[in-house]
């Protein structure tokens, strides 16, 4: 209904426009809206024309030359939006449409705004191979030749290089400039030797213009031309003929192949001209691309200049990198003013560059209190161990306030360190700072440091920690990384007195494993799995079908009496006892590589254990999926679960008789995964000694 | 009896006067990054082409590359550390002699006559770790053997029939048992003999009459460490006998050894530093850039020659000639700068006048991409 509405409403304000009656396409009617009063269906008009494609940009062209701006505005815009979505390889067809609409308003009986409004839209559309004369044309009129040259430069296609080159011919000087920078902008090689040629024009605005669009090259056959225009230029061109010299220069040094030359040309401007902002630009130019020797006249540019210009060297000297240029760097540090030599510090600390070193650590320890805190933050920065020590100096004796900036430092060293991937140097600085930390928080940061970058020589200091309550579980973690450490070395005494000090505050079951097998390859008296109580040695058969609930109760072979020779005949195939010994950290028995993977199915585990005398003990257990357990014939335990293993999931109570002991389990398998592992000990957690019997 | 006595000389190398260096232009070949490689006319169509590695780009304008096979890659290495050509089966179209420290074997590539297929491979023998093979006329006949750069020493001989063409195999000798391999190997008469010596980083080989069958006498008589591959054997200093230009291939340092003769007959080594502060100079040549009739020393960094492990890796990377004025290093850089914009030397680079215009130009392959720098020789208007 609506839209109904606003096409009788438009009718009208096409008719009065036009003087034409009302079309009646889709396309129609939306320029008869766009041109309505109605500013609902104007709103609507603007959004859906641009959709409507090239075509409708002629039906649009009576709408942009229109004097109501309410009218040529939302015209224009859907024209740009048009000749936008058009801009792309293969809708040149549609460009030249557009473009052949607009070029139309440039005809000489338009007046000043219509052209200008075209010369607005034209580089959106115009494609390359286009008749440019309507544009060219304007390069001669002296109300629209920037508008136009400003056009042709945008588009930049083979033609509108060629218009501006054309304009050179018999432009006055000051348009000539424009027209040199434009083409200097788009890089036309074609215009280089009318560049060339101007850079002996009478006017000197013209001569810099002249350098400016030859700059872009960086050719060194135009060094000599470059270098007399800025000779000649006067006191009204210097600024702009030596800006067009340092471009020259920039593109020289970044192209490659004549370093030399590029960085004499920055060496001349920094001689030639009093300008501190272009001397700042040389100066910036010979750090982006110089090497250690730029750095003497870098010097010597900026000793008795003015202060903002003394700032450069901390920039340049920020760009300049390598070991030869730190050494420059270094020589010529001590004649830099204080300030300078301030700011200095961050950048040097920056290089990672041992060479210098000296200077912050000097710093460090200046009498200037400013310049003391300078250095202090810089070592932080250094990633140099060597620093530690004057910051672990200043974090003991200095004052509060230092005292805190230095242990910040201190703190940022060693996770640079370790962020650089130097463990050995950051382990040592955490170590440095486990003796500096000021309450149980900071000890504990230090000891997850040592953990991840182990330093021998934090042994010590760990074997204190460990007995620290508030420090055990990060002082386990560091112990363990450092006794891993001088394992590796050969050190196998401390390592293994390492773990033992581990094990004595730690007897947890991971801590355990992870431990124990270490423990047993440098020659522990007990191995990894006497440390636990493991059971590791097992007869295994299934998979047995397990096809209703009654088989969890069912005897399925025979138990609890077994005959380990028998063999069992189960959804077609027979299955028989094998022996297994696991070698897991934990015991597990992976119950899928010995049987094959099944669903809904039991394995039986069968061992036997003795022990000296009768005693009370504890079989943990963890099992894929659910268990029941049999003790010397008597069933102990049962589970019914569907769960993933984790160790000591169930602990069942049984008494041990001396001597020879049983132990039955079966194992369900409903889907996935299919194992188990069995510890026992005393009834308080520690390890039961036992022995596993090799069943024939 | 020998001495080396070790002379620090600082700031030997110095920027010469700029009006009189030659202009170059510099062009990125294609977007590989071998190490190595050379400029000859692969499909005798006059021109000369680049060829690096897996592949080979079409003179004048380079802008168009053929592969010529698949090269055994290893982290960000190429079993390709040299790339000579040489008409190893006489069919008059140049080959590939090649080989790398990773395939440990020495190889050529057969040109299939220019054509646009790849070119077929074959082994020559299987002598280690091949840090550069060096190609040197070691018997004065006018055509180069090939030095794998191994240990035990070997040359390798194109066997030519009576018309002097190639016949498509190498005759293998031994030379020596131990001595040479890994880093440093250089050529050059020694002891004024008149015959050419080998030189390795711990000391020279003096050639027998025949190099083939003879003795070749070792003589311990400096340590170079990880010397460039090659090391140039050259009388620097202008008095009568050859020295010894050395670059640290994994380190800061290039130095030229003096060779010395004291009174007693005695021969000794004195160290002056060219450059202490740059490193990784893997590759040096000797050629006469600014054809004034004397050899310029051209050389430059090997970008990641450890993959970011030497000391300097991450400095920038530099390509430089030098001028040698007798015993004074003048250093002309060619290219400075960041691996993204600049130029090194690689392991392998090649000097000739690829573009025939009288001027020998300079092809700098590397990890951080091939370049060509064309010498146009003194500017001009």
């Amino acid at each position: 209904m609506c839209n109904f509405l606003w096409r009788i409403a438009t009718v009208g304000a096409w008719a009065a426009l036009t003087g034409v009656a009302a079309p009646a396409s889709e396309l129609d009617d939306l320029v008869h809206a766009l041109a309505s009063d109605n500013e609902t269906a104007r709103v609507e008009a603007r959004q859906l024309l641009p959709r409507q494609g090239a075509e409708a940009v002629p039906k649009l062209m009576p709408l942009l030359i229109h004097q109501d701006q309410r009218i040529w505005r939302p015209a224009f815009n859907v024209v740009a939006d048009i000749a936008n979505e058009v801009s792309v390889p293969g809708r040149e067809g549609e460009r030249t449409m557009i473009t052949t609409s607009l070029m139309a308003l440039l005809d000489a009986g338009q007046p000043y705004h219509i052209k200008a409004r075209a010369l607005r839209l034209l580089p959106l559309a115009v494609p390359e191979g286009a008749d440019l004369s309507p544009i060219t044309a304007l390069l001669d009129d002296p109300e629209l030749r920037e508008k136009a040259r400003a056009a042709l430069l945008e588009m930049g296609t083979a033609e509108a290089r060629g218009a501006l080159r054309a304009a050179l011919d018999d432009a006055p000087p000051e348009f000539t400039c424009a027209l040199l920078d434009a083409l200097g902008e788009l890089r036309d090689e074609k215009a280089l030797p009318q560049a060339l040629e101007r850079t002996n024009h009478a006017d000197a605005h013209v001569r810099a213009a002249a350098l400016r669009a030859l700059a872009w090259t960086g050719n060194p056959r135009y060094e000599r031309a470059a270098r007399a225009v800025c000779a000649t230029a006067g006191p009204d061109t210097e600024r702009a003929a030596t800006d067009a010299l340092l471009r020259f220069a920039d593109a020289m040094a970044a192209k490659g192949g004549n370093w030399n030359r590029a960085i004499q040309l920055y060496y001349d401007v920094l001689e030639d001209t009093e300008d501190s902002t272009l001397k700042s630009a040389a100066i910036m130019g010979l750090a982006r691309f110089g090497d250690e020797t730029v750095i003497p006249p870098i010097i010597e540019a900026t000793a008795n200049a003015e202060p903002r210009l003394k700032t450069v060297v901390v920039h340049a000297f920020k760009c300049l990198g390598g070991r030869a240029a730190a050494k420059h760097m270094a020589a010529a540090y001590p004649r830099l003013a204080p300030n300078i030599q301030r700011a200095l510090l961050d950048v040097f600390a920056r290089k990672h560059e041992p060479l210098l070193l000296p200077i912050l650590l000097d710093a460090a320890r200046d009498e200037d209190a400013d310049f003391r805190r300078a250095g202090l933050e810089a070592l932080g920065e250094a990633r140099q161990l060597e620093g530690m020590t004057v910051l672990a100096e200043a974090a003991r004796s200095a004052s509060d306030d230092e005292k805190e900036l230095a242990l910040a430092s201190a703190w940022r060293l060693a996770d640079a360190l370790r962020g650089a991937a130097n463990a050995p140097a950051a382990g040592s600085a955490y170590l440095t700072l486990y003796g500096l930390a000021r309450d149980d928080a900071e000890r504990r940061r230090a000891l997850e440091g040592i953990a991840a970058c182990p330093a021998s020589e934090a042994y010590d200091a760990l074997m204190a920690a460990l007995q620290e309550p508030a420090l055990v579980q990060e002082a386990v973690k560091a112990m363990m990384a450092v006794a891993e450490t001088l394992a590796a070395s050969g050190q196998s005494k401390p390592a293994l007195a390492a773990y033992e000090a581990i094990h004595a505050v730690d007897d947890s079951v991971a801590t355990t494993a992870a431990i124990g097998p270490r423990m047993e390859a440098l020659g522990a008296a007990v191995s990894g799995a006497e440390m636990l109580g493991l059971v590791t040695t097992w007869h295994v058969v299934g998979p047995i079908a397990w096809d209703t609930d009654a088989d969890w109760a069912k005897p399925l072979v025979g138990e609890p009496d077994i005959d380990l020779g028998a063999a069992y005949v189960s959804r077609n195939r027979e299955v028989a006892w094998q022996p297994y010994k696991t070698h897991s950290d934990i015991g597990i028995v992976d119950l899928i590589p010995l049987l094959g993977a099944a669903e809904w199915c039991f394995a039986y585990a069968y061992t036997e254990i003795a022990v000296e005398q009768d005693v009370d003990a504890v079989i943990r257990l963890g099992s894929d999926d659910g268990n029941q357990v049999w003790v010397n014939g008597e069933v102990v335990a049962e589970n019914r679960v569907d769960r993933a293993l984790a160790v000591d999931q169930d602990a069942v109570n049984v008494r041990l008789h001396a001597g020879t002991n049983t132990i039955l389990l079966k194992i369900s398998q409903g889907g996935g995964g299919w194992c188990f592992c069995v510890r026992l000990t005393d009834p308080s957690g520690a390890a039961l000694t036992f022995d596993e019997l090799a069943v024939p | 009896m020998s001495a080396v006595v070790l002379l620090l000389t600082a700031g030997i190398a110095i920027e010469p006067a700029i009006h009189d260096a030659l202009v170059f232009e510099k062009t990125r070949i294609g977007h590989a990054t071998f190490e190595a490689a050379a400029a000859f006319d692969v499909d005798d169509d006059g021109d000369i082409d680049i060829v690096s590695g897996g592949y080979w780009y079409e003179g004048p304008e380079f802008k168009v590359q053929h592969k010529i096979c698949d090269v055994q890659q290893v982290g960000d290495y190429y079993d390709d550390f040299s790339d000579y050509p040489m008409d190893v089966n006489g069919d008059g179209y140049l080959d590939i002699v090649t080989g790398g420290f990773w395939g440990l074997t020495l190889r050529w590539r057969e040109n299939p006559k220019g054509k646009p297929v790849e070119w077929r491979v074959h082994e020559v023998a299987e002598v280690g770790n091949i840090e550069r093979n060096c190609f040197y006329d070691i018997d004065g006949d006018g055509m180069v053997e090939v030095f794998p750069t191994t240990s035990p020493v070997h040359i390798f001989k194109l066997a030519r029939g009576a018309d002097g063409k190639g016949l498509g195999r190498f005759e293998q000798f031994t030379i020596a048992q131990k001595g040479g391999g890994g880093h440093g190997i250089g050529f050059g008469d020694v002891n004024g003999d008149g015959r050419p010596d080998i030189v390795f980083s711990g000391g020279w080989f003096e050639a027998p009459e025949n190099p083939f069958a003879g003795a070749w006498d070792w003589h311990p008589e400096f340590s170079f460490g990880a010397a460039s591959v090659p090391m140039l054997v050259f009388d620097v200093n202008e008095d009568g006998r050859n020295d010894v230009i050395v670059g640290q291939a994994h380190g800061y340092g290039f130095s030229w050894w003096e060779q010395t003769v004291s009174a007693d007959g005695a021969r000794g080594w004195v160290e002056h530093v060219i450059d202490a502060d740059r490193s990784q100079y893997h590759e040096l040549q000797l050629a006469d850039i600014d054809n004034d009739g004397a050899p310029e020393l051209i050389a430059g960094k090997r970008y990641r020659a450890h993959c970011g492990h030497d000391p300097g890796a991450d400095d920038p990377l530099g390509l430089y000639y030098f001028e040698i004025n007798r015993s004074a290093f003048v250093r002309v850089t060619l290219d400075y700068g960041p691996p993204v914009r600049a130029s090194g030397a690689g392991i392998y680079l090649w000097v000739s006048d690829v573009d025939g215009n009288g001027w020998k130009d300079v092809v700098a392959p590397g990890k951080e991409g091939l370049y060509l720098f064309k010498n146009m020789g003194p500017p001009s208007e």
